[in-house]
């Protein structure tokens, strides 16, 4: 298992399009940073300045990592979909699903040692965010405060950002099994993206409309991925892109509800992998 | 021989996908050290057959059974004596040859990657080992297959189509290493649509059609089950009568005046005599050896393809 997992972490390493990702993400780190800090330091006239006041905070330290976290679960989410999908999807579209399962055969390791490989990256990809992140906060912070406060780092603060980055990763783990569990179930990469970008643009919108209505509609996004993400990240990074508006679960009720999701898929990749026949 | 020098065997072998059967009841035996071919035309149930025997496709009913263990039970172990060169090899396009088989060492039960200069140098991919496997030929794609299935040093090798999209160069080296692997004390199992090339390399030969045995046998003895004896008469309404009277011949047909007999050269004197007796004489008489690819042709009731 060990040396499977070695040759997956191997494909990921020399895929060009693992890097590409990475550098994706430090360019949307860079367009978020500096466009927000380009509206603070010339705000157009219809933004008020009670609204500029927390866009700047947000591109300082303290806040700025709640910012960094935001966007690396949300640019991460789209990103790390598309290298779990391509990664998985691709097996069959090039044959090597058949190359790889004649060696040793045994499906449930396959499925989990590619598992692994992807929480290494995207562990690995968040702390890359972080550290993006972290340096662009340096000028944007350099630049709105003139110069750095570092009191706010206590060990709770650091026990806190250890926190914000297991949600962080949580809330992308469900995407990975999804992206996952759809490109076995398409055999293709183009069904394990579409699918999983798919889900997460249209529910992101199906709960802004039910957040507007009322009675049991109002209640959906309490069982939807999306709404409990939103949820187990801490309050302050509700007003980050792509996460969800109205009234949050619980963090343990979101945990739960991520976690059941997360069994389902994975239980639901095993059972159709180990079934299904290999005749690509 | 005793059972346990049985690589392969399948009992009762069927898989139907929905109203399909592509395999029927199939009961093959593969024995240690044999070069073992297996033909049949087009849909017949071959790549199905061999995707079962490898874990692939899961049989409808039946068994397979590999080194004396059932392949359903221990897929894993039988899978460590087992290297496959598949049909249309996938590889990872964006890595090398090299890097490649380093993928392939890593997860093989026994694969090991200080044996993958080795396997490189064997197949002739070496100077090319370091290029994408994007940027590979055809051809070299066959050997890096190639080269990915001699990886673990299995006891028992699949050929599933080995020679596509090799130049006769080429060809005739796939067809060199086979033997020697056979030579080697290595069972093959050679799947491969070139008949003459089976005729060459194996040592037994399975044909199937539709998911079923229809012969079996050395070469030499389904090129003899096929021999034919052509012959002129004097008389051939009376000779057919007279021909067709005698148990040691298998079949009696006409072709124009011709008349064909599916029967042993050897018995071409019974024949001489039978008619001379009868006041039938010859005129002309014919042996006529087919090949594997005219018997495989016949009983497969296909086209020969020019």
């Amino acid at each position: 298992m060990i040396d499977q997992i070695r040759a997956e972490l191997f494909k990921l390493r020399k895929r060009s399009m693992s890097w590409i990702m990475i550098i994706v993400l430090a360019a949307f780190f860079c367009l978020i940073f500096f466009s927000i800090y380009g509206i603070t330091a010339n705000p157009p006239e219809r933004i008020p300045d009670e609204a500029i006041q927390p866009m700047r905070t947000l591109i300082t330290f303290p806040d700025a990592f709640k910012l960094i976290f935001s966007t690396a679960q949300s640019i991460g989410a789209i990103l790390l979909t598309v290298i779990v999908a391509s990664s998985m999807g691709n097996e069959y579209g090039w044959s090597t699903i058949k190359q790889v399962m004649t060696r040793k055969g045994i499906r449930y390791q396959y499925i989990l040692s590619k598992l692994v490989s992807f929480i290494v990256y995207a562990l690995i990809g968040i702390i890359i965010a972080f550290i993006i992140g972290f340096c662009l906060a340096l000028i944007t912070t350099r630049l709105v405060n003139g110069g750095f406060n570092w009191d706010f780092i206590t060990a709770s603060y650091i026990g806190e950002l250890f926190t914000m980055y297991g949600w962080t990763f949580y809330g992308l783990f469900v995407y990975v099994l999804l992206a996952i569990l759809l490109s076995l179930v398409g055999r293709s990469a183009i069904v394990g993206i579409g699918g999983t970008l798919g889900y997460y643009f249209v529910e992101s919108i199906a709960i802004s409309i039910f957040n507007q209505s009322g009675g049991w509609l109002a209640e959906i996004p309490n069982y939807l991925i999306g709404h409990n993400i939103s949820a187990i990240l801490p309050t302050t990074m509700m007003q980050g892109p792509f996460t969800s508006s109205g009234a949050l679960p619980s963090t343990l009720y979101a945990s739960i509800v991520l976690a059941i999701y997360c069994i389902v898929f994975l239980v639901l990749s095993l059972y159709i992998f180990k079934k299904r026949d290999i005749t690509v | 021989m005793a059972s346990n020098d049985i690589v392969v065997k399948t009992e009762h072998l069927t898989k139907t996908f929905g109203k399909i059967t592509a395999v029927n009841d199939l009961n093959l035996e593969v024995r240690q050290g044999q070069i073992f071919g297996f033909l049949g035309p087009n849909g017949a149930g071959k790549s199905t057959t061999i995707s079962m025997i490898l874990g692939l496709v899961t049989p409808t009913s039946g068994n397979i059974e590999m080194f004396g263990l059932s392949v359903k039970n221990h897929l894993s172990d039988v899978l460590c004596y087992t290297g496959a060169v598949m049909d249309n090899p996938g590889f990872y396009p964006y890595l090398s040859g090299w890097d490649n088989l380093k993928v392939l060492a890593r997860i093989s039960c026994q694969g090991k990657e200080d044996r993958i200069d080795k396997v490189l140098h064997m197949v002739d991919l070496a100077d090319r080992s370091q290029d994408k496997f994007s940027n590979y030929s055809q051809g070299m794609k066959q050997r890096l297959a190639i080269a990915g299935a001699l990886l673990h040093d299995p006891k028992f090798i699949i050929f599933d189509e080995p020679t596509n999209g090799l130049d006769p160069a080429g060809m005739k080296e796939i067809r060199e290493l086979i033997i020697d692997l056979g030579q080697q004390g290595k069972t093959i199992f050679l799947n491969s649509h070139l008949l003459h090339e089976v005729e060459q390399v194996c040592d037994h030969v399975v044909i199937i059609k539709k998911g079923k045995v229809i012969a079996s046998g050395t070469p030499d003895e389904l090129i003899k089950h096929g021999n034919t004896l052509q012959l002129q008469v004097t008389d051939t309404d009376k000779a057919l009568v007279l021909l067709k009277e005698q148990d040691w011949i298998t079949s009696v047909t006409t072709e124009d005046d011709v008349i064909i007999l599916k029967v042993s050269p050897e018995r071409a004197t019974d024949i001489s005599r039978l008619l001379a007796k009868n006041d039938v004489f010859l005129s002309e008489m014919k042996a006529k050896n087919d090949s594997l690819e005219s018997i495989f042709l016949e009983l497969t009731g296909e086209e020969a393809v020019d």
